[in-house]
């Protein structure tokens, strides 16, 4: 065997050279450019107090920032309508992208906000130059109205994103919103809108959302619904009949396009709050009345109640609601069509217009206001604070959608129909690399086909792990794909035999036999696979990019990023480890899970029994492995001291790290218990595993394992996890859980790389994930413990949301070439300080970590 | 007192009798010669002795010692071996000496004794060599050089010269021999050749089927065998056999197919018509000249070999060959027809069963 | 004659070939990882006597060699004494000779890892059935693949099982070339069984001795299985062998040069061994 991989190794070196990565043929990611808000961002003063503001228009050539002209009654330089928004804009850009800045921005426009609440809820909404807010103009006097109702849903929006990541950012604006809440809800109560208007209702009821999202309680849960249950019935006309369900504030009122948000507040509201109609009210105007902007091949300004459209001016702010909409409610249900509508609709604003000119541009982040008609002499190009946001908003969700993102780029084809009454039954929309999507009317619903890509069907193979329930659950979501997509088939090949997939991909590479996508991908072997040009790098695809976006936070991907800033595999499962213990049997030694060193060796000493009576003990608290393979130190030492070490791994940027307190304090407990031989000094070879036959009390395990108790463990073994034990002293937030990272990369011999970043978009899904934790396994999914997308999914097994909360807190193996090699260099140096106790354990890991760094050098 | 007693050996395996009822004495300093053929059982008996075989029932006692069922090792009789049996690893001299080192026999001891059979052998300058190196006869005086260094009861000679060409052998022969006399040690001697056995021993015993069929000294045999096996196999060249009857009873003539020889002396009764054998020697037939002879019986010359001194005259008498051996110059011609000369009283008579039936004064 | 020699060099060919591209190819390859770094999936570059120069201070290398002639130590003599008396046991009659004879050969040609495996069973400290038995007799269990002062012997009684029987076999041949007749000579010149033993059987056993001495020398120079499967090199390295060390070097560091270098000092380390084995023990030229 030896002797034929050297063979096949010989017969690459002759003709070794890597091979090109090969490129997208789509186009790049789109850009989100904050510049052109900021230009328009300044500070001010406002009730003493020193906060952002927003300058309301910005006009072509030269985009000064400007406030309210004349005609307008000098309202002012800038409002808390568009501050609001753009608090909103800054704190979803500062949850997406860690954007210090971004953040900053936030608190200080939602420091305006509040400074702008006049102490009963109710708010102003201009300021002039000065800091003094106007009370006087119409659009401007203290009031339960839009701007309040923007004022609370930035506020809320605050709660939610800051409460989990800023806290402190919280500070001065709890009362405002309170008050402001308190206010509009006396207008709820008493069955009134808003300002009478849908849109800041359903503004406000997007605001009431956030903040039970972060601080759920009943009494505001019930408040939202009722605000929901105030929009439901405001669909006008029905599903054929004009003006098709359009959401208005009155039956005589006219629809406009500007601000439809109600769809995605309803949306959002029955995930939420959990009640379903909510998401019927609000499909039902997206599937009877905006499918027919997509059949149309445009979006109307204005309908009229009988349903005659007006096609002129056409703004941002009236398509980013329609493609917020779209994905709130693909989001909700998970059906994909919604999405692609989204990206469609969302197209307008890079130039799927009647003036075919792009709205958004990449480079300043300007947005033009509007359109007036159909040509490109006809496009106002200014750019005031209102388009900028919106188009923003749009663009964040739609980005963030890995469905949704890819249809940007898309145009309608044939010409656009002037009624909404007669419509073809299909439209066709035509994407940049020859892909195309036909929308087609079936009865009720709008049915998508679609063709990506010039050429015919083309396969990709897919290597999940070898294990059987993964190779299930790879049989399963290639099924799903292969149904839904006809132009792109998904083979499942599972990893061929051996010790590791490590060793098995190399073979694969060096025979340059490897299959387009991998879902085991381990950090370990990620570096080389770069250094060899063997995999894609993913954050430059856009599905993939979106796909990163939506699911993981940047911090979640820092430790993924190679030195040249990119990420190269996209980080799928975790299997983040706790002390899972038997409830009994602690209960009967008398004690609770430990949650530091002194309790632990406690357990050690009193879990640790004779039962046979034969002088000897056989059983145990733990059995912690006597091997020195590297991996086994996954169980034992590596996991303890990543409890304590403050986020510090072994190795980081070349250089070693773990000759420290933390690493001392692990070997130091473990050494303790086998030195008093509490710690069996045994490898169980045999059969079943010691905690599920009761040998052992506790073990420190991922979540995988979950399955395979349930499935196998005796009847009447209670079990609970509790995590791993941190040194003493050591504060809560230096706690990270070892996981080992499972990612999917797309190699590089792959012939296919965008249906590849699409299916890897795919294998990474919501709906996928959900079949991923039925398998115990987890996602490496933001803020999964939380999410009610997974609640019922995550409650199928009593202890996985203890390791769901978990997963944005894990330390993974790091991503170096010789992290192997360093393991078994901790390893040895655990064996003699540990185990034997031949060595000091201060001297081990000095020894250890001046070999580590010998090896290191060597490079 | 006798040196080696066999009493009533029988030797059996499973339903295979090699050896019946077996008793002899063998006496100190005597070389008995075992002969027979193949199966005659001579080989077993000496094996039986060394305690290579063992005894199924009786006793075998050296020097009134019952050695039956003692191991080998503690019987003190030394062997030699046909292929010799050399250690193939060891020197000469360790060959002599390993037997006396096992024995524990003082260093200075083995020197003398290893000496002395060395001179007495003729192999003091083979004494650093390995048996590979040596010559077949030097072999054989290796292996008898081994049984002499014991100074054992008793010598054991296991065909020791079949493997040796003809020249060596008659060598060998005579130092065996001298060798013996001069130690006067016991000896029994296998072989399964007449010659060996009538030159070496001081008696022989002549085996067929595990049985004796006569014991005594070589001239013994050869003037008076005890049946015609023993007739037949002593004596080179073979005797001459005619099958045929008496006259009459007690007859005074033997008749044959064209042949008639006058008998004189006593002889035991025998029936007339019992079928009877005439054994003749091929010396004590002579050529006569034509009408010399009193009974002469006549034939035709079949063949004649010349063998320098001696020759042997083959001729066809009716349905009988004879072998007359002769020394005369003048031989006749084949395809003559002459007379030959039996005297009467060379003559043995064997009847039905093999059983010489001749007196003897 | 030409036709001949024509025949058999197209007769040899395809073997010739075999031996080029599996044999004489890989070394040649190997020799030249020497002087190379390459980690199997980038191209290899230059390395110079960097690999030399590491080996010659690696102390976890230098260990490995060092465990290697302990376990020798262990491992040939009991080899040579088992394999002998098993020998001289079953050149006894006996019944069913034929059964036990195979019986003692078959763990020859069962895989090494399922031998492993399975004394990994019966090693096991707790649970296995060496430790039961003695148990049973009143004695402590030994923790056998635990203890650093035991492994190894643990490991060199089982390499010593695995092989036996192949070496059974050499000796019982050559046993059947032990003339009978000497056998019963030395018996008259009286030896006892043992002394028989000693002085006919072992001293024209000796061309034997020395192939099954030579064999189990190569052989134990290239363990590897047993600390692969049963100990992973430990405790604390004293299982670890200079083939496991090349073996994780190559597949798990990536290291292929550095372990291409192992390989190739190995190989002369058994040179150098064999030839030494050869000149103190002496070869045996046909007796």
């Amino acid at each position: 065997m030896r002797v034929l991989c050297c063979a096949a190794a010989l017969s690459t070196l002759a003709c070794h050279g890597a091979p090109p990565v090969p490129t997208s043929a789509a186009p790049p990611p789109l850009v989100l450019n904050y510049d052109h808000l900021r230009h328009l961002t300044r500070s001010a003063v406002v009730a003493s107090k020193p906060v952002r503001v927003v300058a309301l228009y910005s006009n072509a050539p030269d985009y000064r920032p400007a406030g309210s002209p004349a005609r307008d009654g000098f309202e002012g330089i800038a409002s808390v309508d568009d501050a609001a928004r753009a608090a909103v804009l800054y704190l979803r850009a500062f949850e997406q992208t860690g954007d210090t800045l971004a953040r900053d921005e936030a608190r200080g426009l939602l420091h305006f906000v509040a400074a702008m609440e006049q102490g009963d809820g109710e708010f102003l909404n201009f300021v002039d130059t000065t800091g003094r807010p106007n009370t006087s103009a119409p659009s401007s006097r203290k009031s339960m109205s839009y701007w309040a109702a923007r004022g609370i849903w930035a506020l809320g929006e605050a709660h939610r994103v800051f409460g989990r990541a800023y806290p402190a950012g919280l500070r001065g604006l709890d009362a405002p919103l309170d008050r402001a809440v308190a206010r509009m809800a006396r207008d709820v109560d008493a069955e009134r809108l808003i300002g009478g208007s849908v849109t800041a209702t359903s503004e406000a009821l997007l605001g009431v959302l956030a903040l039970q999202r972060a601080e759920p309680s009943p009494a505001r849960g019930e408040l939202a619904v009722r605000m929901a249950r105030l929009l439901v019935p405001l669909a006008a006309g029905g599903a054929s009949q004009a003006p098709w369900s359009a959401r208005v504030d009155a039956p005589t009122s006219a629809w406009h396009a500007w601000g439809s948000r109600s769809v995605a507040a309803l949306a959002e509201a029955s995930v939420v709050l959990g009640h379903p109609e909510f998401l019927v009210a609000a499909k039902g105007e997206a599937d009877a009345l905006w499918s027919r902007f997509l059949l149309a091949g445009r979006i109307p300004s204005e309908i009229a109640p009988n349903g005659t459209p007006k096609w002129f001016p056409q703004i941002a702010y009236g398509v980013g609601p329609i493609a917020e909409g779209f994905v709130a409610i693909a989001d909700a249900t998970n059906d994909r069509r919604y999405a692609v509508m989204g990206g469609l609709t969302a197209a307008w604003l890079v130039g799927a217009n009647p003036a075919g000119v792009a709205m958004y541009d990449e480079k300043t982040g300007r947005t033009f206001d509007g359109i007036d008609g159909a040509s490109a002499a006809q496009v106002n190009r200014n750019s005031g604070a209102e388009s900028t946001i919106e188009s923003l908003l749009a663009l964040q969700a739609v980005t963030s959608n890995a469905d949704a993102v890819e249809y940007l780029r898309y145009k309608p084809a044939g010409g656009a129909s002037a009624s909404l009454a007669e419509l073809p039954v299909k439209r066709e929309y035509a994407g940049p690399d020859g892909g195309k999507v036909v929308l087609e009317q079936h009865g009720q619903r709008l049915a998508l086909s679609e063709v990506h890509g010039a050429t015919g069907p083309i396969t990709l193979t897919y290597w999940p792990a070898a294990n059987p329930p993964e190779v299930k659950l790879a049989m399963l979501l290639a099924d799903h794909w292969n149904r839904e997509h006809s132009d792109v088939q998904v083979r499942v090949q599972p990893l061929p035999a051996g010790r590791s997939t490590e060793e098995v991909l190399l073979a694969a590479i060096v025979a340059r036999a490897t299959p387009d996508v991998c879902s085991n991908v381990s950090s370990a072997l990620l570096s080389r696979l770069v250094r060899a040009n063997g995999v894609v790098r993913l954050d430059n695809l856009t599905p993939a990019a979106a796909r990163l976006a939506e699911r993981t936070t940047p911090a979640m991907l820092a430790p993924l990023r190679l030195p040249d800033g990119g990420i190269y595999s996209f980080p799928w499962k975790t299997n983040p480890e706790m002390l899972l213990y038997n409830v009994d049997l602690l209960a009967r030694a008398g004690i609770s899970p430990p949650r530091n060193h002194t309790e632990l060796l406690a357990a050690f000493q009193k879990l640790a029994r004779d039962t046979d009576g034969d002088g000897r003990l056989d059983k145990w608290a733990m059995w912690a492995s006597l091997k020195t393979t590297w991996f086994e130190r996954f169980y034992d030492f590596y996991p303890l001291y990543l409890a304590s070490s403050g986020g510090r791994t072994l190795v980081s940027n070349g250089r070693v790290q773990f000759d420290n307190a933390a690493a001392a304090s692990a070997m130091d407990v473990l050494r303790t218990g086998f030195a008093r031989n509490l710690l069996p000094k045994a490898n169980f070879a045999l059969g079943r595993d010691p905690f599920i036959d009761g040998t052992v009390a506790m073990k420190i395990i991922g979540p995988w394992f979950l399955k395979e108790l349930d499935a196998s463990k005796p009847a009447g073994l209670r079990y609970g996890v509790a995590p791993v034990p941190s040194a003493d002293g050591a504060a809560p937030g230096d706690a990270y859980a070892f996981a080992d990272l499972r990612s999917i990369a797309i190699f590089a011999t792959t012939k296919h790389v965008d249906a590849a970043a699409r299916f890897v978009a795919y294998l990474t899904s919501p709906e996928a994930d959900r079949l991923l934790i039925e398998a115990s396994q987890l996602p490496y999914r933001r803020g999964l413990a939380t999410d009610e997308r997974f609640t019922a999914t995550l409650a199928q097994s009593p202890a996985l949301p203890a390791y769901a909360r978990l997963v944005e807190h894990t330390r993974d193996i790091d991503i170096d070439p010789d992290i192997v090699e360093i393991f078994d260099i901790v390893s040895e140096a655990y064996e003699a300080a540990a185990i034997y106790a031949v060595t000091p354990v201060r001297k081990a890991l000095a020894k250890a970590a001046a070999e580590a760094k010998k090896v290191l050098d060597a490079r | 007192m006798p040196s080696v007693t066999f009493d009533h050996v029988t030797k059996r395996f499973g339903d295979v009798v090699i050896v019946e009822d077996f008793n002899l004495e063998v006496a100190d300093g005597e070389l008995l010669v075992l002969v027979g053929g193949s199966g005659s059982g001579k080989s077993t008996l000496l094996r039986m002795v060394a305690g290579l075989e063992s005894v199924t029932s009786g006793t075998i006692r050296i020097d009134d010692r019952d050695i039956t069922h003692l191991a080998p090792r503690e019987r003190d009789v030394a062997m030699v071996f046909q292929d010799y049996a050399l250690y193939p690893h060891l020197t000469v001299r360790d060959n002599l000496s390993l037997g006396l080192k096992l024995r524990k026999v003082p260093k200075p001891e083995i020197a003398r004794r290893v000496a002395w059979a060395a001179g007495m052998l003729g192999l003091e300058a083979l004494l650093d060599r390995k048996p590979k190196q040596l010559s077949g006869g030097q072999r054989q005086r290796v292996a008898m050089g081994r049984a002499m260094v014991r100074e054992p009861l008793v010598f054991l000679f296991d065909e020791p010269l079949s493997n040796l060409d003809a020249g060596l052998r008659a060598q060998m022969r005579i130092e065996i021999g001298g060798l013996q006399r001069r130690l006067n040690t016991t000896t029994i001697y296998v072989t399964h050749d007449q010659v060996e056995a009538m030159t070496l021993g001081d008696r022989i015993v002549v085996l067929a089927n595990g049985t004796i069929q006569q014991v005594g000294r070589p001239i013994e045999l050869y003037r008076d065998p005890v049946n015609r096996f023993v007739a037949g196999f002593i004596g080179s060249p073979p005797m001459n056999f005619i099958e045929g009857r008496l006259d009459r009873n007690g007859g005074a003539a033997f008749v044959a197919d064209g042949v008639r020889v006058e008998l004189g002396g006593e002889r035991e009764p025998v029936p007339v018509a019992a079928p009877v054998t005439l054994g003749i020697r091929p010396e004590d037939i002579s050529l006569v000249a034509a009408g010399m002879a009193t009974s002469p019986v006549s034939g035709t010359v079949v063949l004649v070999e010349r063998l320098g001194g001696t020759s042997h005259v083959h001729l066809d008498v009716g349905p009988n060959r004879l072998m007359a051996a002769v020394s005369q110059e003048q031989l006749p011609a084949v395809g003559e027809r002459i007379e030959v000369y039996v005297p009467s009283a060379r003559v043995h008579l064997f009847d039905a069963g093999g059983k010489c039936r001749t007196a003897r004064p | 004659m030409r036709a001949e020699a024509r025949s058999g060099t197209l007769l040899s060919a395809p073997y010739v070939l075999f031996l080029l591209a599996f044999a004489a190819y890989p070394v040649a390859f190997a020799l030249a990882l020497v002087l190379m770094h390459w980690d199997l999936v980038t191209t290899p570059s230059f390395a110079g006597l960097d690999n030399v120069k590491l080996l010659a201070t690696d102390t976890r290398f230098w260990q490995a060699v060092g465990n290697t002639f302990v376990f020798l130590g262990l491992h040939l003599p009991l080899q040579i004494v088992t394999a002998l008396a098993l020998a001289v046991a079953l050149n006894r009659p006996m019944m069913f000779r034929a059964f036990w004879r195979a019986a003692f050969f078959l763990p020859v040609v069962i895989s090494g890892a399922v031998v492993a495996i399975l004394w990994n069973a019966l090693y096991a400290t707790d649970v296995g059935l060496i430790n039961a038995l003695l148990v049973k007799a009143g004695i402590a269990p030994v923790p056998w693949l635990t203890d650093p002062r035991v492994a190894m012997a643990a490991i060199a009684v089982m390499v010593t099982w695995k092989n036996v029987g192949f070496y059974v076999i050499i000796y019982l041949a050559g046993l059947q070339y032990i003339p009978r007749s000497c056998q019963e000579a030395i018996e008259l010149d009286g030896a006892t069984a043992w002394q028989r033993f000693r002085h006919l059987t072992l001293p024209l056993l000796l061309p034997q001795t020395i192939l099954v001495l030579t064999l189990s020398t190569i052989n134990g120079f290239q363990l590897f299985i047993e600390p692969y499967v049963m100990t992973g090199g430990g405790p604390l390295r004293r299982t670890f062998s200079v083939v496991l060390y090349m073996y994780t070097n190559a597949f798990s560091y990536q290291k292929m040069g550095y372990a291409a270098t192992i390989g190739v000092a190995l190989a002369m380390i058994i040179g150098t061994v064999v030839a030494i084995q050869r000149k103190v023990v002496g070869t045996a030229e046909a007796l």
